[in-house]
């Protein structure tokens, strides 16, 4: 090719890259430039003082810019340009301008020789947009947490409006008892049968009074269990301290309930023995009875199958003693 | 004698059943239990005639599913299930479960002496409708059931992925739905949907 030729070529192949709205520059071993456009010696003038003279160099000098001339490194851990790319060859800065720009190097390679592109592209409008997503997921993660409260507590709340509601019924009780006592006094000619029904009203308005304290009082959990064993004629014998945590025991309690229908629907025992031992890490809970021992082996039914369910959602093991019919559970702490 | 067994937590409530009770001298209160896990141990007692059973019970036990297998267990006693929650499912679930009747505590106006009478005598007594809730723009009866099951499903934190398998339909059935859903009540979103059909009770998938 005639040197006019080839210069003209050159100057029509810069003016295409140069009307390319990104930065690019194609450098050689070294780092030396083959071509590098207007946008990208404008970018690199600003992170740098100085246009692209060496191209490796050049990438070192903005790896180490953090702030400078007005020219921010940005570094979100929640934006994600390129999964595929080496974080060192993506980089990303915020401009005086308050435009936003990606750096991004690649090798280029065919057989005969190896081509390093580094390439700019304005991304402030994306940059923007997913850091509202972001903004916005993290107030969807926010109200998906109050939900979730909200919904394992939502009965408790409504145990709090039922006994709102059920003071409020009271204090119109005791009003109307009020007045309808003042007129009783005051007539002399009340009846018998009007005394009776005053008496009744003012019966069920303390007896109402006096279940409000005890509102949201629940009995622990295995005074009742002792007393509907107690009703089929069953002890609850406990060794070792019942464990504090709320999911601890309600889980053993699940346990204690699955042994006893059992023991003493199939064996007819009377006496139900839970023996709780903790360590630092775990609850063993063996749970026992005296009735009669199963002939043959006994396989799992629902109830316990469910049991052992329950159990192992919460990272809980169960082993059945099958010559004893014994329940060997261990709980994570 | 009937012999009665009260599985309700609210103390001010079980002293209301206890007292209601006792103006019918064919009731006799047997026990009453918070815990409607206890209730199938208090069966085996054999001395159970009728059960009133609240559907969310102490520990989070639901008294629907104790109703549920005790039914199965003890076909003959009978089963009244009680709630002052709106939950739209509890009804049709105790129907279907075989439940011999229903109570709204709040809502209904039918009498729970009355309810007790006529279903210790064989009838099954169920409310004629459900509490109308308002959500959004919209009141609780103009949802259908296959809504109902996404709007369930959106409370338990399901994606639309997750809520089509679960249902098994397509992902874009369940966002023709919760389109159709969200175009009734006016909500914005569907947290803002969950957050206000939980707040009014009207769904509680722990039960």
């Amino acid at each position: 090719m005639r040197p006019n030729k080839k210069a003209a070529l050159y100057r029509s192949i810069k003016e295409a890259i140069d009307s390319y709205p990104g930065g690019l520059c194609f450098s050689a071993e070294g780092g030396r430039p083959i071509l590098v456009n207007k946008k990208m010696n404008t970018l690199i003038w600003a992170l740098t003082g100085h246009t692209v003279l060496n191209a490796d160099i050049m990438w070192k000098e903005i790896s180490a810019v953090t702030s400078k001339g007005g020219c921010t490194r940005i570094n979100e851990p929640w934006f994600e340009l390129d999964k595929q790319a080496d974080d060192k060859d993506s980089l990303i800065f915020r401009f005086p301008d308050e435009s936003i720009w990606h750096f991004r190097r690649q090798l280029l390679s065919d057989d005969s020789i190896d081509t390093i592109q580094t390439e700019a592209t304005e991304i402030t409008e994306l940059f923007d947009v997913s850091r509202e997503l972001y903004k916005n997921n993290l107030i969807l993660d926010e109200l998906k947490k109050r939900q979730q409260a909200l919904l394992e507590n939502i009965v408790e709340i409504n145990r709090d409006k039922e006994l709102l509601v059920a003071k409020m019924r009271i204090h119109d009780e005791l009003g109307r008892c009020i007045v309808a006592a003042k007129k009783f006094l005051t007539t002399q000619d009340a009846t018998e049968s009007e005394y009776d029904t005053l008496l009744k009203s003012w019966s069920e308005a303390t007896s109402d009074m006096r279940s409000v304290p005890l509102q949201g009082i629940t009995t622990p959990g295995e005074e009742e269990l002792d007393r509907v064993a107690d009703l089929v004629g069953c002890r609850i014998k406990y060794t070792g301290k019942m464990p504090e945590p709320r999911r601890v025991r309600l889980l053993i309690y699940s346990s204690i309930r699955e042994a006893l229908t059992n023991a003493v629907r199939h064996g007819g025992a009377n006496e139900i023995m839970v023996d709780i031992a903790d360590t630092s890490s775990s609850y063993r809970v063996v749970i026992s009875n005296n009735g009669r021992q199963p002939i043959t082996k006994i396989t799992e039914g629902g109830g316990i199958k469910n049991l052992r369910k329950l159990l192992e959602q919460e990272g809980a093991t169960l082993t059945l003693r099958y010559n004893s019919f014994a329940l060997d559970i261990n709980i994570p702490a | 004698m009937i012999n009665v067994l009260i599985v309700e937590d609210s103390s001010i409530t079980r002293d209301m059943i206890v007292r209601k009770l006792s103006e019918n001298k064919d009731f006799s209160v047997f026990t009453a239990i918070e815990n409607a896990a206890n209730a199938e141990i208090v069966c085996m007692s054999g001395s159970i005639d009728l059960i009133l059973m609240d559907v969310c019970t102490a520990d989070d036990e639901s008294g629907l599913k104790a109703a549920m297998k005790i039914k199965t267990l003890y076909p003959e006693i009978k089963i009244i299930l009680m709630t002052s929650m709106p939950e739209y499912s509890f009804l049709t679930r105790a129907i279907e479960g075989g439940i011999d009747s229903f109570w709204y505590k709040e809502y209904g106006d039918v009498d729970l002496l009355e309810i007790c009478v006529r279903t210790m005598s064989g009838q099954r007594v169920f409310p004629e409708q459900r509490p109308s809730i308002r959500i959004g723009l919209s009141e609780s009866g103009t949802f259908t059931d296959r809504e109902y099951e996404i709007i369930r499903e959106l409370a338990l934190g399901n994606k639309y992925g997750e809520i089509a398998a679960h249902l098994g339909i397509t992902e874009n059935t369940v966002k023709y739905h919760v389109k159709n859903i969200m175009s009734k009540t006016g909500c914005k979103n569907t947290v803002a949907l969950v957050a206000e059909v939980v707040e009014k009770r009207l769904v509680l998938p722990k039960y």
